[in-house]
């Protein structure tokens, strides 16, 4: 699905977020994060075994989490991360493809906790809750 | 202990958890929670709400969760059980 990742304020280098693949507007979602074999920080995460940063597919989430969250609204946004609360079960190697879900679960004013989870080839990697909120970064 | 103390108690257990206080911080009905000692952000209502859905088994509109019903916890736990009536 085009244009769904373009709400992202982040730029070209920051947009852990691939693509939208299926979204309901401010409930739920899923997407890809997508990382080739020559991603610039491969040789130093780790030395001679590449292996993808928690912190991005936690971040990949929260882009997939901000979208689906606010994108029922008028004029959406993006969001920013709030609160992290996710356990990472298994390590990733690139070049990879991540399927992420994100289901909003609650909102508050400018706030929506989300159940989030990442999986490659169907192996759980990263399970939990986010907390996104609405607004400009 | 009756079926109301117990049902405030289980709250002031959330309110803990959620808050991350000490198991021992003294908590009851007449405690602030917007403003005094925990003047709870938006952050920690919508944590607390999620999980008082969880732990009571009930589903609370997003529209109904207003700052009046965070004063104190007696007026917390009131506005949980209007919404499992």
């Amino acid at each position: 699905m085009s244009g769904w990742t373009d709400m992202l304020p982040h730029g070209p280098g920051f947009k852990h977020l691939t693509e939208v693949v299926e979204i309901e507007p401010g409930q739920s979602g899923r997407g890809v994060s997508s990382y080739g074999p020559h991603e610039p920080w491969c040789a130093a995460h780790f030395p001679g075994n590449p292996i993808v940063p928690g912190v991005f597919i936690i971040e990949a989430l929260a882009q997939l989490a901000g979208i689906v969250a606010w994108s029922d609204h008028e004029a959406p946004v993006a969001g920013m991360l709030a609160q992290v609360d996710v356990r990472l079960w298994k390590t990733v190697s690139p070049p990879a493809d991540l399927d992420l879900g994100v289901r909003v679960v609650k909102r508050f004013g400018a706030l929506a906790n989300c159940e989030v989870s990442a999986t490659h080839r169907g192996d759980r990697v990263c399970s939990g809750t986010l907390v996104v909120s609405g607004g400009a970064p | 202990v009756n079926t109301q103390e117990s049902f405030a108690e289980r709250i002031c257990e959330l309110i803990r958890t959620e808050l991350k206080l000490d198991p021992s911080t003294p908590i009851d009905e007449t405690t602030k929670l917007i403003g005094g000692d925990h003047d709870l952000d938006s952050l920690d209502i919508l944590m607390l709400v999620t999980a008082i859905e969880k732990e009571c088994d009930i589903k609370i509109s997003d529209e109904s969760i207003g700052k009046d019903a965070f004063g104190t916890v007696g007026s917390l736990v009131a506005f949980v059980q209007e919404q499992q009536a």
